[in-house]
């Protein structure tokens, strides 16, 4: 063994990993070969306290206070089919006693506290802004629509008169909970994609009104609404007026 | 099984390091954020399925891993680094260190980090695991865990030694990015 390759063995030496010099041989050769080594000695000094400071830094990364709380909120919300849990017969059957012919309010409370619209458009956004790639590229609405159709995700989408018209370039398709999300992208002339996301309605709550409601969100500005049993998101990372023109 | 586990004990133990690994795989708050959430999402719908309580945490790290790729789309087939690649990345001598990084200057090296190397250098750091462990939660074979761990680990050190003395002449490799 020569320097460099105990160099390249002890890259991976993790100083207070029991057992690690054991159980790899060529590890073990190597911390030998540094013992005897001057230079190598020292590279493996600085090199420890390398890995002592990334691992440190690693484990030490801030985690949002809130971060808890939106996973038991979620949790909840998927809970509601209770017919899902396994423990679920005894237990439902009670909560269904209990809360009786107000499940409806209760529910609509529980999913109004916890905003799984905002989740849902927050979700959507954040994969515009991972520039998440078409499965489908095409301006052939109609093999746009097979393609949604053919992977269950919603494909008998409904566009205001505005949308309607704009080009399509193409489609994804994204999941949320145990459905589907369609997304078609549309090319407005000389301005920015429009991202458009469909989904049933069942698979959010509370849904947004018939009526587009804009809303920034992160650095895209969106437009929210309902029809036809489906829930639309419009997202651009143009302005608020490029949107609107569309409706 | 899932009787036997309190979902709100189990967040509390794993969201951490969970979203550590998440930050460290997307650099971005707002996607680590939703990649914990749905990893937990997909315990709520699928973790009764796992008989192993013991396997629970890699369970999540793998489930999270696979979500983040699926976000990715890989459309390239990445190559397979052998370990004598290594030479070419590793500077003479480790960088020296303050104590602790903030995500700020962790962040910005994880980005020029090659894509595929991102994920077993987090893990590396994050927990105690063994190889095979790592290996199995990112679903490649033992040796390309090591190497990329490896590699990884020699691009952080040459971008943190050319932050503190400027960029030296080669350039770290890159590899094509999954799009």
């Amino acid at each position: 063994m020569n320097a460099t390759q105990a160099k390249h063995a002890l890259l991976l030496y993790r100083p207070r990993a029991r057992g690690q010099a054991q159980a790899e041989p060529e590890l073990a050769h190597a911390i030998e070969f540094a013992q005897t080594d001057g230079a190598v000695s020292d590279w493996l000094r600085r090199h420890t306290r390398f890995q002592d400071t990334m691992q440190r830094s690693f484990r030490e990364l801030p985690v949002p206070a809130q971060l808890t709380a939106q996973i038991l909120a979620r949790r909840r919300i998927v809970q509601l089919p209770w017919w899902r849990k396994p423990w679920s017969l005894a237990a439902a059957a009670a909560l269904f006693l209990l809360v009786g012919g107000s499940v409806a309010h209760w529910q609509q409370n529980v999913l109004k506290a916890h905003n799984t619209f905002s989740i849902f458009l927050s979700r959507m956004v954040g994969n515009v802004l991972r520039q998440y790639t078409m499965d489908m590229v095409t301006n052939d609405t109609a093999v746009i629509q097979r393609y949604l159709k053919g992977r269950q995700a919603p494909s008998d989408y409904q566009l205001p008169r505005g949308l309607a018209r704009l080009p399509q370039i193409g489609c994804g398709v994204l999941g949320w909970g145990d459905g589907r999300v369609s997304m078609i992208c549309l090319q407005p002339p000389g301005e920015s994609i429009l991202y458009l996301f469909v989904a049933d309605q069942a698979a959010v709550h509370p849904v947004p009104p018939a009526t587009p409601q804009f809303q920034q969100v992160n650095s895209l500005m969106t437009a929210s609404w309902s029809q036809g049993g489906k829930v639309y998101i419009l997202a651009t990372p143009g302005s608020r007026e490029s949107l609107q023109r569309h409706f | 099984m899932r009787g036997d586990l309190d979902f709100e004990r189990l967040v509390e133990s794993h969201h951490g390091p969970l979203y550590r690994f998440a930050l460290s795989l997307t650099r971005n708050e707002n996607d680590a954020a939703d990649l914990v959430q749905q990893t937990f999402y997909l315990w709520g719908a699928k973790g009764h399925q796992l008989v192993d309580t013991s396997r629970v945490k890699t369970w999540l790290f793998t489930t999270l891993h696979r979500e983040f790729l699926s976000r990715r789309r890989r459309l390239t087939r990445f190559p397979h680094h052998e370990l004598e690649e290594v030479e070419a990345e590793l500077p003479d001598t480790p960088p020296v260190l303050p104590d602790r990084l903030d995500w700020a200057v962790l962040g910005a090296c994880l980005e020029r980090v090659d894509p595929l190397f991102r994920g077993p250098v987090a893990l590396f750091y994050l927990e105690d695991y063994a190889y095979n462990q790592i290996a199995e939660i990112l679903d490649v074979p033992l040796g390309t865990v090591k190497s990329r761990i490896a590699r990884g680990i020699a691009q952080l050190q040459r971008m943190l030694v050319e932050q503190q003395t400027g960029p030296s002449s080669a350039p770290v490799p890159a590899h094509p990015k999954p799009s």
